[in-house]
């Protein structure tokens, strides 16, 4: 069995799996279900359950499907990947998939503090920089301007509020 | 009859209109035209900007980005054999070859007149037979409106292409996240865990944005930067009106594909295009020169591309139900404009379906202007470095989804959808699915549960006449084929290439 079809059975039995916890662990846990119902169909729970039935045969159907083709498969010889673009080696790629996220959150933190001016400003630094960016004359602007335009857009056009966090003396 | 004409023409004619279109159509070329950027993404980004229009302002700058992006994606095919869009790959079979011969112009010319004839094709079509279904939807209740959308679920096949089985999954995914908040019968919680915010459900448009931006956002950290090719001269020639002449069989037969394919459910443009041009391979005289730089090939596939268009929103209008997932999205915005499409708005807002009618007319007209003016302009930006356009578009998103509800909730919902869309792009899961029946989840759930209060809980209800068994039919077929297909895509495939 080659990467890919691994890969494959894998998702499909996390998703039985994920199925599996959500009808008998998150369902009973997370929907309150009265005492006098008298219709099946009609109960809150009902047609989460029936979701989650689809789930499970939909990956069992996706392991079973990867697991048949597997037998039949070059064991070496996974699908040629024809993405155009080169990508990092696993363990730098998921590093750096892992710092965007928790950047992500740091961001989601910051804007309670510092607003989302000053948030935004700081990621589109950031990001651009990790993402290889090195030409400050592009950067910098655009970390000033884009945020700015989207404040005055939203705040003064659009009559939508932003929050500016410490920054709200400022209004 | 002509006081509803009037009162729409009024409701249609301001300046927010007019403007609001052009500009849509302006987003939408130079988003279809950018690669790795897609049309859903850029409709998500927009539609946060449109809470505080009018809904015919609204939904026009909405409908002027879907048309703009369907012809966008065949200015880079053309000129970088880099598709903006997944139809735009078969106008790159004989664009790009022209290019390569210094024939830029022509092709793109040719790509520009072929859409907007097409797109005009697929508005009047829109506009002959909405009213007809309409008024035949009338007719439905709770049980039929079921089995209409049990029906319209298997358009997940048709958007998750030759991944059903991962397709049903995302679907089924989505439809989960749609019941989180409270139960419309008995008004208990679902899977709120004691959180406040979570009462009142999930607003789509976070998750909309989570689904289609923050994962392309996301995966360009997976990437090395990498130099994008430089689009060349676009050649001296431009394409005449006897070359147009000479495409115009071709042209009307991939318009006629294209609103018949665009008006099924599920399709889409890519099918509609690839069918047009292999049409008018089968019958040129000049069958030998496709794939080498023909062009009747470039505009045989972009009207089978733009033919789709108009008639997509045959079925949003007409019976309330998305045909792929722009008009998925286009149904979230006429929701969050308090507007239901389908038959009751037909009785109700006539006239701002007619206001519609005309923007959606006048969008060809725009779409002819803004390509031929910005031809130039968009193949240069479309040059912009990911590593500048991702991190602008992330702020867009949050921006965007902040706008919402005012609530920094909305926007911790989009990262956390942003990363399960993470996980499902490098997992191969599509997520159209994931959208369309955490849209439609709702509407099937209180359809069932609407007919079942009034049966008492009798199921027979479902079959009570024949719009319902007619529908339970169409079902069963659709699903026969698709399983059928599916296998045989499969056995042709081969056990090597497995895509579940």
């Amino acid at each position: 069995m080659n990467a890919h079809h691994k890969r494959e059975v894998a998702v499909g039995i996390a998703a039985a799996a994920i199925a599996a916890i959500g009808w008998f662990v998150v369902i009973p846990l997370g929907i309150e279900v009265p005492q006098n119902i008298k219709i099946t169909a009609l109960s809150p729970d009902f047609w989460p359950r029936i979701v989650m039935a689809i789930l499970a045969i939909a990956g069992a159907v996706i392991a079973i499907q990867a697991f048949f083709e597997s037998r039949g498969a070059d064991p070496e010889n996974a699908p040629a990947n024809d993405e155009k673009t080169v990508e990092h080696p696993p363990a730098v790629l998921a590093g750096r998939v892992i710092f965007a996220l928790a950047l992500l959150f740091v961001f989601y933190a910051g804007i309670f503090q510092l607003g989302i001016v000053v948030c935004s400003a700081l990621i589109i630094v950031i990001f651009t920089f990790v993402l290889g960016q090195r030409q400050w004359k592009y950067i910098l602007p655009l970390a000033v301007a884009l945020p700015l335009v989207l404040y005055f857009f939203f705040v003064h056009v659009a009559q939508v509020p932003m929050p500016l966090g410490v920054f709200e003396v400022l209004r | 009859m002509l006081e509803l004409v009037t009162e729409a023409f009024s409701l249609f004619l301001s300046v927010d209109n007019l403007a609001a279109l052009f500009i849509g159509v302006f987003i939408g070329t130079f988003v279809g035209a950018v690669p790795g950027m897609t049309t859903p993404m850029g409709v998500a980004l927009v539609l946060p900007f449109t809470f505080t229009m009018h809904p015919v302002t609204g939904i026009l700058l909405l409908l002027g980005v879907y048309k703009g992006g369907l012809y966008g994606g065949s200015i880079t095919a053309i000129l970088i054999k880099a598709p903006g869009t997944p139809a735009a790959s078969c106008t790159l079979l004989d664009g790009y070859p022209m290019a390569q011969k210094g024939e830029a112009r022509r092709a793109l010319d040719m790509a520009l007149y072929a859409s907007c004839f097409a797109d005009f094709v697929s508005n009047l079509s829109l506009i002959l037979f909405t009213g007809l279904l309409a008024s035949f939807a009338l007719k439905f209740g709770p049980p039929e409106f079921f089995t209409l959308i049990v029906f319209s679920l298997t358009i997940i096949a048709g958007v998750s292409g030759d991944k059903l089985s991962k397709g049903i999954a995302s679907a089924a995914m989505g439809l989960i996240l749609a019941t989180v908040g409270l139960d419309i019968i008995y008004g208990t919680e679902r899977f709120v865990f004691g959180e406040t915010e979570l009462m009142a459900g999930l607003n789509f448009i976070p998750v909309l944005i989570g689904l289609f931006a923050l994962p392309e956002i996301i995966n360009q950290f997976a990437k090395k930067y990498e130099r994008r090719a430089v689009a060349g001269s676009l050649g001296a020639g431009h394409a005449t009106f006897a070359e147009f002449r000479k495409c115009f069989k071709s042209i009307l037969r991939g318009s006629i594909i294209g609103v018949i394919l665009g008006a099924i459910p599920g399709i889409g443009g890519s099918p509609s295009a690839f069918l047009s041009y292999s049409e008018a391979k089968r019958t040129s005289k000049n069958r030998d020169n496709f794939g080498k730089g023909e062009i009747e090939g470039v505009a045989a596939a972009e009207a089978g591309n733009n033919g789709v268009a108009g008639a997509t929103m045959i079925p949003l209008l007409a019976l309330g139900v998305p045909g792929d997932v722009i008009t998925a999205v286009i149904l979230g915005a006429f929701m969050i404009h308090g507007l239901r499409p389908g038959p009751v708005m037909f009785e109700q807002n006539l006239s701002l379906i007619y206001a519609l009618f005309m923007g959606i007319m006048l969008s060809s007209i725009y779409l002819f202007v803004i390509g031929k003016l910005s031809i130039r302009l968009i193949s240069r930006i479309a040059d912009i470095p990911n590593t500048l356009l991702y991190p602008a578009v992330l702020v867009l998103c949050i921006y965007g989804g902040y706008a919402i509800n005012n609530n920094l909730f909305d926007i911790l919902v989009m990262f956390v959808v942003g990363i399960l869309g993470f996980a499902m792009l490098r997992l191969d899961i599509p997520a159209a699915p994931f959208l369309i029946a955490f849209i439609l989840g709702p509407l099937l759930e209180d359809n069932f549960r609407q007919a079942l209060l009034m049966s008492e809980g009798s199921g027979t209800i479902f079959f009570r006449n024949g719009i319902c068994l007619v529908f339970w039919a169409l079902t069963a077929l659709s699903i026969f084929l698709l399983v059928r297909n599916h296998i045989r895509a499969r056995r042709e495939k081969g056990p090597k290439f497995s895509g579940a």
